[in-house]
Formats: structure tokens, C-alpha cells, sequence
């Protein structure tokens, strides 16, 4: 190997490697007491329209078929097109929940809705990577990742972040949209697979003997080790290391919580497991609870893909009540089930979309949809430290704009950190000369939402 | 590693050291040459021989198709 003295050399030898600092913050502290210990978010993906889900519009219906100046994507903007479907208040609370949403609407009590949520890309990729990472640019860690490198892992047996995609189609930039970027290689979120092993190639092979891979195993770890130890600083190679590790460990951990046959058959039938439409999503809701009771600390959901979405260009009354069907049902079951046991008083639930829909319709008639719509949207939380059965921020009477109190993805992303104990300005990592953060410089947290 | 392709093509490479190259030692010497293009130091010779005596030539195979020196390229 070579003497040379290296940069990375320089850093390793003076203390300041890289990975130590991956090692360091796996066993990572809060910066203040926390609210919640881990989260699953459930992201719609597409852009689910606000105006037909959590923001009643009246004055939109009233004026629906009327001129409306804005610009939109695609540009084919029509006029305006009122809510097809009803809302009702609900709860104690009397939050508005459209008819698309009759089970998470039952849980509406629980619900912190922010319907001022502001995205900087009208473009599907860009926006879910904001949501994501908080750059419209790739490349960035994914906030499971921040999480990660913030509070560490609380089960060295399971990978701390935990995505669980739609077993139909990849939403927009794929594993992209979890990874790590210039964090450490080991705080990538792992996708589990929706169907069969949820772990492609967990079981050991059957033509090599269980004593000829575990000596073929210390082999490797010794070969591994000196290898790294030539190349330091390189993040991957001590992620390789602890991969085989939690591998490991994984073999024993994986099949237990993958099996959903010890759920019970009321419980099964809550989610909607056993139904068509709603199958997919209950697997993944369930799959998810059973993660965060095994210490997970970021589990997220992707409802829908690129080639079966919320993005309702045509026939929006379609598309919204086909998507709703399939998410509804699983995902107000996850939030009775998890506050039934008790994990809603230190989980933090987050439903996300990557933008919402245009007051305006696309196309005329029965084929009339809405654009995509990042200037004003929904999206809504549920735990430990908010206000529940509360809505936050007031759009205009179209659902057009913020009228007052707009939320942008960082202050969203700042608020969540809060809730976890973490100060989204002190959560830093230093990468090519700047202390990078989650918020970039920007984000509040959202006071008027945190009961305090 | 656990996968199928990865054991055929760790036998496959195992047939190739045996029919290209004779004596444990040689083999390894082969095999490291052919997967890192190198050669292998001297405790690695050891460690390498003991495991294909001990456990068969394709389970050394395995193993060096899952190093990371084999896996990254510098």
C-alpha cells in the first residue's frame, strides 16, 4: 500500500475521521428533551388536492365554471372547478374531512392539519425530493437519514430507517428519495420489499454449509477490516462492515416482524388487509407499527408510485376516489391502532404529498382534472406535543394561496425535528465547506401547532 | 452474498483455479490475481489456504467476490 500521506490520513490521524463520527452518532442524544421517539410518515404520492380532501372550500363551489388567472404547469389551465365530493365537520373538534377520507376522519380529534404548506417545484421529482431532503436538487440526505445521524439507532438488530414503497411503481427518483447523501453510507434508509422476503437474499444460501459461510464470514470481516483501514475516511466501507453486521442480525429479526400471521384477524380486517384496493397500503401500515414497536426510529411510506398516483391530471373525481379508497382505510386504522397501544404518545405521524392541485381544472367536462399546485397545499401530522384536532393556517377562498401563516417544507421539516428533540439549526453536517443542515437556512418552527 | 448468482459464479471461478492452476498456494495466488489483480500478502496466503483446505475452494471464491476491495474500485 501506498506511505503516501494523504488527506484523509491527516484527518484519521488527528482525530477527526469520518468514522468515528458515523460511529458516534449511532448512539447520538437530542439536543433537548424530546416529544416524540420515532416516526412514520405516509407520503400520497402525486400531489393529493387539498381543496378535495382538508380544505373546504365554499367559496370555490360558488364560483366553480368561472374565469380564474393563474399560471399552471402544463398550461392548460380552465376555470375554476369546485369540490366534487362533501365535507363534514367531524370529531369534537369539527375539523372539515371531505367523503373521500370517512376513516382517517375518524381520527380527526387526533389531526393537526397545516393547510398553508408552501413547495418550491411544480415538478413531481423536485418536490418529493424537497419533502424528502429539503433541496428540489438530488442528492441530499433524506430527512430518515437526519434523523438518524441525530438520534441514533434504539435497535441494533433492524436498520433505523426503514422505507416501505408501493409494490406497483417507484415514486420519482426512486432511492433518491432515501438517501443518505453526504451522511454517512450507513445511515441509508433500507427498502423492504412488499412482497414475499421483505429482505431480497436474507437466508443464507442452501449449497454453502452453515460452518463453511460463518469461516468464509471471519475470512471476509478480516480481509474487510484491513481494508478499510488502508482507505479511511471512506464512509461506504465502514457502512459494509456494520452491513454485515445488522445482516446478521437481521436474519433473526426480519421473519418475525414480516410475518403478519400473528396479527389478529380484527385487527387484519381494520387495515383492510384482506380487500382488494386496500391490501397494499394495510401491508405496509402494519408492517410499519410492528417496525416502531421494535424501536425503528423512521419508518416511511410511499402510497402510489410514478405509474399509479394522486397526480390527477383528468378525471380528478376518479383518480381521488380510486386513491383514496386504497389509502383511507389503512391509514386510519394506523392511527387507531397505534393510539390504542399506546404509540401515539411518542410517535410522530406524518402525512406528506409533494404538492397539491390547482383550484382550477385541467381539461373541461367529465375528463376535468387539476395541475399540480405547490403555492398552497395540505399536508398533516399526529402525536405527542401538537395540537390535536386543530387546523392550522388559512389558504384564500380558492384555495389559490396562503392567506395567512404559509408553512414552507422547512419550517414543516424544522417543527418535525422539534418534536424529536433536535434544533434543526444545531443538526449540522460539515460538507464541502459548509455546515450543511436539513432547512438549508432557512425554517421556524411552527409554534402555533405545538401544544405547549 | 446470499444470493444464487453469487454462489454459481463463486463456482464457476473455483473450477477455473482448479483447472488453470495446481497446489492450494497457487490457486490463491490465482485468485487473487484474477479478482484484485494482485497479490496476496503473506498472512493473506495463510488465512486464504486455510480456508479452501478447510471449507473448499468455492468458499474462498465467495469471499473474494464480496470484499470490498473487490467490490470498489479504487
Amino acid at each position: 500500500m501506498s506511505s503516501r500521506l494523504s488527506r484523509r490520513r491527516v484527518l484519521l490521524d488527528t482525530g477527526a475521521g469520518f468514522g468515528w463520527m458515523a460511529l458516534s452518532c449511532l448512539d447520538a442524544t437530542p439536543h433537548f428533551t424530546p416529544k416524540v421517539k420515532r416516526v412514520i410518515q405516509i407520503f400520497a404520492v402525486g400531489g393529493m388536492s387539498h381543496v378535495d380532501t382538508f380544505d373546504w372550500k365554499p367559496e370555490l363551489s360558488k364560483r366553480s365554471g368561472k374565469p380564474f388567472e393563474m399560471p399552471t404547469f402544463f398550461g392548460q389551465g380552465g376555470n375554476l372547478m369546485g369540490c366534487p365530493f362533501e365535507f363534514k365537520q367531524r370529531g369534537q373538534s369539527g375539523l372539515w374531512v371531505s367523503e373521500l377520507l370517512p376513516h382517517i376522519a375518524e381520527s380527526a380529534d387526533k389531526l393537526t392539519v397545516i393547510r398553508t404548506m408552501v413547495s418550491r417545484s411544480a415538478n413531481h421529482m423536485p418536490a418529493v425530493a424537497q419533502m424528502n431532503t429539503g433541496f428540489i436538487l438530488t442528492g441530499f440526505p433524506s430527512m430518515g437519514s437526519w434523523v438518524m445521524y441525530g438520534l441514533g439507532a434504539e435497535n441494533e438488530n433492524l436498520p433505523a430507517f426503514v422505507v416501505l414503497p408501493d409494490a406497483r411503481s417507484q415514486v420519482w427518483g426512486g432511492s433518491l428519495q432515501w438517501s443518505n447523501g453526504f451522511l454517512p453510507a450507513a445511515m441509508q434508509g433500507t427498502a423492504f420489499r412488499s412482497e414475499g422476503d421483505p429482505v431480497p437474499d436474507l437466508s443464507n444460501p442452501r449449497d454453502l454449509r452453515p460452518e463453511a459461510r460463518q469461516a468464509g464470514l471471519s475470512w471476509l470481516d478480516r480481509m474487510n477490516r484491513t481494508y478499510a483501514e488502508t482507505h479511511p475516511g471512506d464512509s461506504t466501507l465502514d457502512a459494509r462492515l456494520r452491513t454485515y453486521e445488522l445482516a446478521a442480525n437481521m436474519q433473526v429479526s426480519i421473519p418475525g416482524i414480516s410475518d403478519l400471521n400473528g396479527e389478529s384477524e380484527a385487527t387484519k380486517a381494520l387495515y383492510g388487509a384482506g380487500e382488494k384496493a386496500t391490501a397494499g397500503l394495510a401491508r405496509n401500515c402494519l408492517l410499519g407499527r410492528r417496525l416502531l414497536e421494535k424501536g425503528v426510529r423512521f419508518v416511511q411510506i410511499f402510497h402510489g408510485g410514478a405509474s399509479n398516483s394522486w397526480d390527477a391530471h383528468g378525471d380528478l373525481a376518479g383518480n381521488h376516489t380510486n386513491m383514496a379508497k386504497e389509502y383511507d382505510k389503512p391509514v386510519g386504522a394506523l392511527l387507531k391502532d397505534l393510539d390504542s397501544r399506546g404509540l401515539l404518545k411518542d410517535t410522530l405521524v406524518m402525512g406528506v404529498t409533494e404538492f397539491g392541485r390547482t383550484p382550477v381544472s385541467q381539461g373541461t367536462g367529465k375528463s376535468a382534472g387539476r395541475d399540480h399546485h405547490p403555492d398552497c397545499f395540505t399536508c398533516w401530522m399526529a402525536g405527542a406535543g401538537l395540537k390535536p384536532g386543530f387546523a392550522y393556517g388559512e389558504s384564500d377562498e380558492t384555495g389559490y394561496k396562503p392567506a395567512a401563516n404559509p408553512v414552507t417544507i422547512y419550517d414543516f421539516h424544522a417543527t418535525a425535528l422539534h418534536l424529536l428533540g433536535l434544533r434543526h439549526d444545531k443538526l449540522t453536517f460539515y460538507h464541502n465547506g459548509t455546515r450543511r443542515r436539513l432547512t438549508d437556512v432557512h425554517g421556524h418552527v411552527v409554534d402555533g401547532i405545538l401544544n405547549v | 452474498m446470499n444470493s444464487g448468482f453469487v454462489q454459481e459464479q463463486a463456482k464457476t471461478f473455483a473450477a477455473r483455479l482448479t483447472r488453470e492452476a495446481s497446489g492450494i498456494d497457487a490457486q490463491v495466488n490465482l485468485a487473487f490475481a484474477i479478482a484484485l489483480g494482485r497479490a496476496p500478502r503473506d498472512w493473506e496466503t495463510r488465512e486464504s489456504a486455510a480456508l479452501a483446505r478447510e471449507h473448499g475452494l468455492h468458499t474462498l471464491c465467495w469471499g473474494l467476490l464480496n470484499m470490498s476491495e473487490f467490490l470498489y474500485v479504487e
